[in-house]
């Protein structure tokens, strides 16, 4: 069987001005790699890396300038409702309620009223955004508004669902809620899903699989197995034995990528600087350098 | 956040209170200095009630309005089918913005009244004159707000939609419309105040007739009391217009009430 979307020597480049005139910018270069059907693949990098790039060249949103993605091994992606897209900004309609912004997707795509309305409820309902079918997005709550991002490509009943860091934006709290959120409504769909994210608890609970990309221009580091047992929401993943040693394996390469792009002069990757303990955060010792 | 809201009704309530006694204050300044200029300057609060009732009494006021308002409603609803959908063109299609953007940016700085003897020398001194003269002022601030509208929908919702595989004239309908709708009313209330500026221009400099024509014919004859009667009259159609599309807004942008 193809894979559901299989990445070949994939590479994008952007105009970057400089001064008067224009240079390139690599972001991707010759990224390969693949995701099979019913996978939840994790796509972790330093921020700066192409990520949100894949995701749209993934999509069919942007071109490649180079090399090929192919879904179910044969077809070019194309924007629609074969793939479901969230985004880390919600971007939804603040001109529509909360169910006009489900239907959306449904009504660009022609779909029957009757079939999209149906639908439409249905989603709102698995979200738990019962009761707020009227509201607008300024009235709700950014965990509240992703949750209708979710609905909304959800509703779409895509094949593959893309997913660019959508809790990234959100408090930690909320975050982790829709993390056990998305975990619940995954089991039961079993779509194919990339989600990007900078955090590593965060791909640690969701992934079957982690693919880590480098600096740009990005290609694919590794892959890493996760070897937790699903369902993940009914026990604490973090006290599985495999959970710090892998926490720890990922934040050094990803520490070694930031300190090779040359991005975070200050970061140390000394043998004691790289294997911080579990449990400890990451982003904010990057952060704090910028 | 809702309508029913005590705190919102109460600050309504001073609102209205605070308006009342800026009303009384107006009125109160005015005697006071009618009292002092004498009523060759200045008439008196009550002498322009008395002109009011006779002026409305004996239909000069309606007549007037019925010029005024034909000139004003007919130009305005000239501008707002050309330059509305002008505007939409020009931001749905690249090109076409690009194209046409420096020449109406051209003409919107040009000291517009200059053309008003060209209008009569083309129109003559009729009504065409007149709706040509408003045309030619209510019509720019409608295509530019249009225009920039479309031009600045959130680049983020169109690559969204995008992305749910909307078409391009999806796009257009269902994203852009809907970003470009609010400035689409600010160019339309705009166009509005400018275009009732234009009926008074149009009807000084042109045959003389309508309201405008009342406010020269009182004020070359030191008629005052009956001077400020076109004068309120017009103040207040600006109101109500401007008020009108307010609600309008409110009516069409239910999502705006809560982004305070």
């Amino acid at each position: 069987m193809p894979s559901k979307v299989l990445i070949r020597d994939l590479s994008k480049s952007f105009p970057l001005r400089q001064g008067k005139g224009y240079t390139t910018l690599k972001v991707i270069e010759d990224l390969s790699m693949s995701v099979e059907e019913n996978e939840f693949v994790v796509i972790i990098g330093p921020s700066g890396s192409g990520k949100t790039t894949l995701l749209k060249l993934v999509d069919g949103l942007i071109p490649p300038d180079s090399g090929e993605v192919l879904i179910d091994g044969t077809n070019r992606p194309r924007p629609g409702p074969k793939m479901g897209f969230v985004f880390q900004s919600f971007r939804l309609m603040p001109w529509k309620t909360v169910m006009g912004n489900v239907l959306f997707p449904l009504q660009i795509n022609h779909i029957d009223r009757q079939i999209a309305s149906e639908r439409a409820v249905k989603y709102i309902t698995e979200v738990g955004l019962t009761g707020f079918e009227n509201s607008y997005p300024s009235e709700l709550s950014g965990g509240m508004q992703q949750r209708v991002g979710l609905a909304r490509a959800m509703a779409l009943e895509s094949e593959i669902l893309l997913m660019d860091e959508p809790f990234g934006s959100l408090d930690a709290q909320t975050s982790e809620l829709l993390q056990v959120e998305l975990l619940k409504l995954w089991q039961f769909k079993r779509n194919t899903v990339i989600f990007v994210t900078h955090n590593l608890d965060e791909a640690l609970l969701l992934a079957d699989r982690i693919v880590l990309i480098g600096a740009r221009p990005s290609k694919v580091e590794e892959e890493i197995k996760v070897p937790f047992r699903r369902p993940r929401w009914t026990y604490d993943v973090r006290s599985e034995p495999e959970y710090p040693v892998l926490r720890r394996h990922l934040w050094t390469r990803l520490k070694e990528m930031v300190s090779k792009s040359g991005l975070f002069p200050g970061v140390n990757v000394g043998p004691t600087a790289a294997a911080p303990m579990a449990g400890e955060e990451w982003t904010p010792r990057i952060e704090e350098r910028r | 956040m809702s309508r029913g809201d005590p705190s919102r009704a109460r600050s309504k309530r001073v609102a209205w209170a605070t308006r009342i006694v800026i009303l009384v204050g107006l009125i109160v300044a005015w005697q006071v200095a009618a009292l002092s200029l004498g009523p060759l300057f200045l008439p008196q609060p009550l002498a322009v009630v008395y002109a009011t009732v006779t002026l409305f009494g004996n239909g000069t006021i309606e007549l007037a309005l019925r010029q005024s308002m034909t000139v004003f409603l007919t130009a305005f609803g000239i501008s707002l089918s050309i330059g509305i959908p002008l505007g939409l063109v020009m931001g749905g299609v690249k090109a076409v913005g690009d194209a046409v953007d420096s020449f109406i940016n051209m003409f919107n700085s040009m000291p517009r009244i200059a053309l008003i003897p060209l209008m009569v020398a083309w129109f003559g001194l009729g009504v065409t004159a007149k709706i040509a003269i408003v045309v030619l002022l209510a019509f720019f601030p409608i295509v530019i707000n249009t225009y920039n509208g479309v031009l600045n929908t959130d680049k983020d919702l169109l690559e969204a939609a995008s992305s749910f595989g909307a078409s391009r004239a999806q796009l257009f309908t269902s994203v852009m419309l809907r970003a470009a709708l609010s400035n689409i009313i600010t160019g339309v209330r705009l166009g509005a105040s400018v275009g009732i500026l234009g009926v008074v221009v149009a009807e000084l400099f042109t045959a003389i007739s309508g309201l405008g024509g009342l406010i020269v014919n009182y004020g070359n004859t030191f008629q005052l009391n009956d001077y400020f009667v076109p004068v309120l009259v017009l103040s207040l159609i600006g109101v109500t217009i401007s008020e009108g599309l307010k609600f309008i807004e409110r009516r069409l942008t239910p999502w705006k009430q809560f982004q305070r």
